[in-house]
């Protein structure tokens, strides 16, 4: 594949994927020149390792598991709790607090939806967010999170469940 | 919180992200950002720099401290400039920083001679490079024949000057310099000839690599012409002399 092929295939997944991946690292820095920062080093990493000749099946499972291995070493830079809570069930870290987003305008029922996603359950926090916000499917989520299709579906059914009970949804 | 309001949560979260100067500013980024080389091939291209590099150099201690240097300070700025092409940002590090401290470090004239045939050699690596990634345009085109003229005058003088040591080691050692630059460009020419027949090059590529070509020959045939009329008046002037010197005898 020619230099040119290389970067119009990740010019193509950057159109596609940059904007989940920040919102991504935006949720777990609060912080959107961090988030900028760690997307763009993720991005980097996949272009390095297609200039490399390697081969990428799943692109966007690739950048999301890189990116979380980053907000992980990010934390371990700028935090000094434990950091056994992060690698509970492979999640990289607690949701920010709702005042850090105030850098982002969101209305009051986006800012309710984020703040019920980050009181979940760890197991289902990130399963679900990746399904409702991401869209993801249980197939995609399990490979970023080195789970199967059925614990990732039966995940993000509980999660669903629980913001259900939250908002008296039904 | 009712349903619609909850989807309507969502569907802003699903919206949010980056600002379309930010996306492009963070592309930008990444696209300018060196890239690491793999280690095997950053080891043996380096190696092979600093042998190149070090042609005829005698002082040991300088050149170590040199390297230190280019070692702690930027090789990878190195590395990345070496693989540059014109057109690229780097290429001016190439041409007008990189080049010039190698060369300062060739003392012999032959090893300036090889020197300087590598360095036209580079510049035909450059065009096929470019030629090869569709990127031989104009002025990319137009920058290297500027540069391979420049290269080939000095490939020239350095051959004519390695004659004028009057050895017959130096006088062989001209000669095998002087095929391999032949050589050279018959070879480089015949990959550029491959390029502009293959059917999937465009017909705007095509006529800078012909342009390219013709020029590359022109180039050489005069200086081939050049350095020969100038060799040969030189010895003719020596016999001359010569005879000048028996006849007063």
């Amino acid at each position: 594949m020619s230099i040119d092929d290389k970067k119009r295939q990740f010019t193509g997944i950057y159109e596609r994927e940059a904007d989940g991946l920040f919102r991504f690292c935006f949720l777990r820095t609060s912080n959107r020149e961090q988030a900028r920062d760690i997307a763009q080093d993720a991005f980097m990493r996949l272009w390095q390792t297609l200039m490399d000749g390697k081969d990428i099946v799943h692109e966007r499972a690739f950048l999301y598991t890189v990116t979380r291995n980053l907000i992980i070493d990010w934390y371990r830079k700028s935090k000094s709790e434990s950091l056994d809570a992060l690698s509970d069930e492979g999640d990289a870290g607690e949701y920010p607090d709702m005042e850090a987003h105030k850098l982002i305008t969101f209305s009051a029922e986006a800012r309710e939806v984020l703040s019920a996603i980050r009181e979940l359950d760890p197991i289902y926090r990130e399963a679900t967010y990746l399904r409702l916000v991401e869209e993801m499917l249980p197939q995609e989520i399990g490979r970023l999170l080195d789970l199967s299709a059925n614990t990732v579906s039966v995940r993000v059914n509980r999660g669903i469940e629980q913001l259900r009970t939250r908002f008296k949804l039904d | 919180m009712t349903p619609e309001n909850f989807k309507k949560g969502i569907e802003e979260l699903r919206r949010s992200g980056l600002t379309g100067s930010e996306k492009e500013l963070m592309l930008q980024k990444i696209m300018e950002a060196p890239l690491r080389i793999p280690h095997t091939q950053a080891r043996a291209s380096f190696v092979r720099t600093l042998r190149e590099a070090f042609i005829g150099y005698s002082s040991f201690s300088y050149a170590f401290a040199v390297f230190a240097v280019l070692l702690l300070s930027g090789s990878s700025v190195i590395f990345a400039a070496e693989r540059s092409v014109p057109g690229s940002i780097l290429y001016g590090v190439k041409v007008d920083v990189i080049e010039p401290i190698r060369g300062k470090f060739v003392k012999t004239p032959e090893a300036r001679a090889k020197w300087e045939v590598s360095k036209a050699e580079r510049r035909l690596e450059e065009a096929e490079k470019l030629a090869l990634g569709k990127k031989l345009d104009q002025p990319r085109r137009a920058k290297l024949e500027e540069d391979f003229e420049k290269n080939a005058d000095e490939v020239a003088a350095s051959i004519l000057k390695l004659r004028e040591v009057k050895a017959s080691s130096t006088d062989a050692a001209a000669e095998r310099i002087n095929e391999k630059f032949d050589s050279a460009i018959s070879s480089h020419k015949k990959k550029l000839e491959d390029i502009g027949d293959n059917d999937k090059t465009p017909e705007r590529e095509k006529k800078e690599i012909e342009s390219l070509k013709a020029s590359i020959g022109r180039k050489t045939r005069s200086e081939n012409n050049r350095g020969r009329e100038k060799s040969e008046s030189k010895s003719d002037a020596d016999s001359d002399s010569g005879d000048k010197e028996k006849r007063s005898e």
